[in-house]
């Protein structure tokens, strides 16, 4: 089983990949794209996407471009671009975002404010 | 390449300092302080309990002592050693048991 | 590019900095700062830079590592590794080329008796050693394992295991 959904995140063309096993309790910041498998609990700090794949779990704020949770998040998410819960995501926590997709099936608890005032230099 | 100045041979004990230039062999036991310009070879049956300061080391059999090697310290798989190593080169081999520090160059990119 | 056999890779761009615990292998060559626990392998690529108490079962260094790494079977520096720390593990492997600073302890090491020479500094044990040499040439034969010596010997055994942790050793010739 993670094997493909390793594969799928290679095909996503994601360079870090935190596989399901991983527990990280800390920080994450990078400027790539970031596939979460495990738990995350703590503060991640992207430039680029974030996916957070069906046994993700993350306790943490976010902030980055674009986030697609199909996972667990609990915290705040801030992106400068997207933010996309896919159905059976569970997300307790507030979204800030210019675009925001909740599918049907998606479990969400929180605040939406889609004005952003500045994007985040790009 | 320095031609071999000296075998220690296997029911051969030197105890003291041994010093000189020339490649060295051992392959019975040394005891005490060993200088040398060159290179120390401790064969496999060979036994050496001394602080050691030469060019190039290669440690097959037993050595217990501090090293300081100008060149190379090469702890090949048939070793056993015990002591503090300073080299700019030193090459641990699997199977090799040892115990004790080593002390190379290294150098760190910034903000470490 | 993410690999498809199951182990987690941290990109070069990616710091993580706090705890990194796992079942599986992880690669890293971005940065990681604080603490890695790993059943399995950790491997630092040329551009990995760990800065923390690694304990693994087996480590792979081809990049950075700035503290101790304690592995349960071996750990190995490549041609392009660096390390600033102490090594605790069975098997260790240094390439020509790696640099490194630090402590080696690859568990119980039997020498025989007669380790450490006397240091000029201390002069009853310079009588001591001359004893030992004497009973050396007294009992000449060449022998495998000499254990338990008639003289006392002028420093302190330097390994001796008792109270020791007994680790298995796994020697594998390539």
């Amino acid at each position: 089983m993670a094997a493909i959904e390793k594969a799928a995140a290679a095909s996503r063309g994601a360079h870090t990949v935190i596989g399901s096993s991983i527990v990280i309790d800390g920080e994450i910041s990078g400027d790539e794209d970031l596939v979460i498998q495990g738990t995350v609990k703590g503060k991640i700090s992207l430039k680029e996407s974030l996916f957070v794949e069906g046994s993700g779990v993350i306790e943490a704020d976010i902030e980055t471009a674009n986030v697609e949770v199909s996972g667990q998040v609990t915290g705040n998410i801030a992106a400068t671009e997207k933010v996309e819960l896919k159905s059976d995501c569970k997300v307790v926590g507030d979204i800030r975002a210019p675009r925001i997709l909740i599918a049907d099936g998606a479990t969400f608890k929180g605040n939406v404010d889609m004005e952003v005032k500045a994007s985040k230099g790009k | 390449m320095a031609e071999t100045s000296g075998v220690i041979g296997q029911g051969t004990v030197v105890k003291g300092n041994l010093s000189g230039s020339g490649n060295v062999v051992v392959r019975g036991r040394v005891e005490g302080k060993v200088a040398l310009r060159d290179q120390l070879s401790i064969e496999p049956e060979g036994k050496v309990f001394a602080d050691v300061e030469v060019d190039d080391l290669l440690i097959q059999g037993e050595m217990s002592g501090d090293i300081e090697a100008a060149d190379k310290v090469l702890i090949a798989s048939s070793a056993k050693v015990v002591g503090d190593i300073k080299a700019p080169r030193v090459v641990i081999q699997d199977g090799a048991r040892f115990k004790g520090s080593i002390e190379m160059d290294v150098k760190l990119p910034e903000g470490i | 590019m993410a690999t498809l056999d199951g182990s987690t890779i941290i990109g070069e761009s990616i710091l993580i900095s706090g705890g990194l615990s796992g079942d599986e292998d992880l690669t890293v060559r971005g940065r990681v700062e604080g603490t890695v626990t790993l059943t399995k392998t950790l491997t630092v690529e040329p551009t990995g830079i760990v800065k923390a108490e690694v304990q693994v079962k087996n480590c792979v260094i081809a990049g950075v590592v700035v503290g101790n790494v304690t592995a349960s079977e071996s750990v190995e520096l490549t041609k392009e590794g660096r390390m600033v720390g102490d090594i605790s593990a069975p098997r260790v492997i240094i390439v020509d080329g790696a640099s490194f600073r630090g402590r080696v302890d690859m568990g119980d090491l039997e020498l025989p008796r007669g380790e450490r020479p006397a240091r000029p500094a201390a002069r009853p044990a310079l009588r001591a050693a001359a004893r030992s040499a004497e009973a050396a040439r007294r009992e000449e034969k060449p022998r495998a394992e000499e254990k338990a010596a008639p003289a006392k010997p002028p420093a302190p055994p330097a390994a001796v295991g008792i109270g020791a942790v007994k680790r298995k050793v796994v020697v594998r010739r390539k």
